[in-house]
């Protein structure tokens, strides 16, 4: 705490620089979102280009990545499947951060019945098994990317909110933030200036890992027929055609697969390496 | 100890309640009419208003609510649209497939993970902990619904060595159990791991050694032991993910479990039986986390003090 910050920061740069899981984890997460905002240019067909004489034909020339069930090209279908991936993983981790930290500040700031009520919620939706309410929320507001969307917020924001709350409440103690309250500062604008500014931390840690989080659920969820359905291909619905087809076209499986993955890893090698240079003192084992 | 026990029960009260009017409150949520929603287009007025009395739709929802609370504190979960039977004989039927999978997976997840993990802490830092934990962080990346494919295609498909799908025979589980297992056993290999490491320093295990104690009997009685206190908690956070993954493996293998009775319920629009699933999942999941709690305070008395 004692040197001087510039100093700090330098360090703190290079070790952002050495650690090769920032740089593959950057690299993959770099290429994926430029091939979301120029799906267009890159694909080299249309998405509504359909030849069903080419029908779950391999790799070659003409179609990199072959052809799907509807007689799609792969690639293209995966070009677009990104946007898909992307879109619904960030505003899925923007809904459940936003709710989640703003109920999590409220019930670690306010303490007692309003922390008790709140908490009870957390624990209630906490309750269901993973996938589960998603799934059935889905099926209930209907398949579209919207519901997808909500459905993985309804659960997602009640990590989000724990972390914000056991942050809220050590910084509470802090002796700025109690002279603040003495001298009868407006509790938004003390929560505001002098509370978030230090719990982001461990937030922006929690969202990458929430991001890949997101993108498996939501894969799971095309896979089981029940992911977004207006039309935008998705990865998980490429893997879910794949399925039936697995011994002719293997590579409707192997590919949306592969791209997953490597999403995911890299998101999973960013959050441990932010972990581990952000926050030193936090276990690393998960 | 039976004060800690009542007191962890009695908080699962309000959760349970909450659970439950969640899952009474699904069918509200519904855009539109539910009732044209299950029956579709092609329904007559009078199937509509039947379905409707059938299922309490005509009533307010306060009545609904209350009425679904004491029907399911009876133990009954009322009866499927499309199977015409009480959901809970039609989970009764399914369970089994469910619970043989699960323990199959982790079954894996123990004989691979733990194992890796003890060696990979006994020669840390050597090739094999550095391949192994690699190994194991590329492993938990793997979605269930892309590894069972591949295996299969590598397994049954290429090398023709295990049956693609269906429960048939003992060796339709292991492709399965492979498929659920893998990622906890990369959890549990590294925790397994880090347990063990953190237990190494500590006096006992000078002591064992200096007793002149074989480094194996050292690692095996001594340290094995308090390592594994952790993964008794890591094990049973573990069972959420376990469903989860179970539905969409089931998927893969086509395998005739809860997870297929509930993704046919939800393809059917059948709510009663969703309805019935959610709480039964839920349920057991808040079972399974209770006796997880009580087993770790069974083995470390300090957590009741807590």
């Amino acid at each position: 705490m004692s040197e001087p910050k510039s100093k700090k920061n330098t360090r703190w740069k290079l070790s952002l620089l050495k650690d090769p899981r920032i740089s593959f984890g950057m690299f993959v997460v770099i290429f994926v979102v430029f091939c979301a905002i120029f799906a267009p240019l890159l694909a080299p067909y249309k998405v509504s280009n359909v030849d069903m004489s080419l029908r779950l034909a391999p790799p070659s020339a003409a179609h990199w990545l072959g052809v799907d069930t509807n007689g799609s090209d792969v690639l293209t279908s995966m070009l677009y499947g990104s946007r898909t991936t992307l879109f619904v993983a960030v505003m899925t981790v923007l809904l459940s951060l936003i709710l989640g930290v703003t109920i999590g500040t409220v019930a670690g700031y306010a303490g007692k019945w309003t922390d008790s009520f709140l908490m009870r919620i957390v624990d209630i939706l906490m309750a269901f098994p993973g996938i589960l309410l998603a799934l059935t929320l889905v099926s209930v507001l209907g398949p579209s990317l919207w519901s997808v969307i909500i459905a993985i917020s309804a659960t997602g924001w009640t990590s989000a909110a724990r972390i914000a709350r056991a942050q809220v409440m050590s910084v509470k103690e802090r002796d700025h933030v109690m002279a603040t309250r003495a001298l009868g500062g407006n509790p938004l604008r003390l929560i505001r200036v002098h509370i978030l500014p230090l719990i982001w931390t461990p937030i922006v840690v929690h969202a990458t890992f929430a991001i890949s989080g997101v993108i498996i659920v939501e894969a799971s969820l095309s896979f089981l027929g029940l992911g977004p359905q207006d039309g935008a291909p998705t990865w998980g619905a490429l893997l879910n055609q794949g399925r039936s087809v697995l011994e002719e076209a293997p590579h409707l499986s192997i590919v949306p697969g592969l791209a997953i993955m490597a999403v995911v890893l890299s998101l999973n090698f960013l959050g441990d390496a932010l972990r581990d240079i952000l926050d030193p003192h936090s276990d690393s084992s998960r | 100890m039976i004060e800690y026990i009542l007191r962890r029960i009695f908080a699962l009260i309000p959760v349970a309640f909450g659970v439950v009017t969640i899952v009474g409150l699904l069918i509200h949520i519904i855009p539109g009419d539910p009732v044209d929603q299950i029956l579709g287009d092609y329904a007559t007025a009078v199937q509509k208003t039947e379905l409707r009395t059938s299922l309490g739709l005509d009533r307010p929802i306060t009545t609904q609510l209350t009425d679904y609370y004491k029907q399911v504190l009876r133990g009954d979960l009322g009866n499927s649209i499309i199977l015409k039977e009480p959901v809970t004989k039609l989970i009764a039927e399914r369970v089994m497939p469910t619970v043989e999978l699960a323990f199959a997976a982790m079954m894996v997840a123990l004989l691979i993970g733990i194992p890796l993990g003890l060696f990979s802490a006994v020669k840390a830092g050597s090739l094999f902990d550095a391949g192994a934990m690699t190994i194991a962080m590329l492993a938990v990346s793997i979605p269930n619904f892309w590894l069972g494919p591949m295996l299969i295609l590598l397994f049954s498909i290429h090398f023709g060595w295990l049956p693609v799908s269906d429960r048939e025979g003992w060796d339709s589980y292991i492709l399965p159990a492979f498929t659920m297992g893998t990622a906890l056993a990369s959890i549990l290999s590294r925790m397994t791991r880090n347990s063990i490491l953190e237990n190494l320093n500590e006096d006992y295990v000078r002591t064992a050694r200096a007793k002149g104690n074989p480094e194996w009997i050292v690692v095996c009685k001594h340290v094995l032991r308090n390592a594994a206190l952790p993964l008794v908690t890591i094990i049973g956070l573990q069972f959420g993910v376990l469903l989860s993954g179970a539905i969409v493996t089931e998927k893969v293998f086509n395998w005739p479990g809860l997870g297929s009775l509930l993704l046919n319920a939800i393809e059917n629009r059948d709510y009663p039986l969703v309805q019935g699933m959610v709480l039964v999942l839920s349920a057991s999941y808040l079972v399974v986390n209770l006796l997880t709690d009580l087993s770790y305070a069974l083995v470390d008395p300090r957590i009741k003090l807590k």
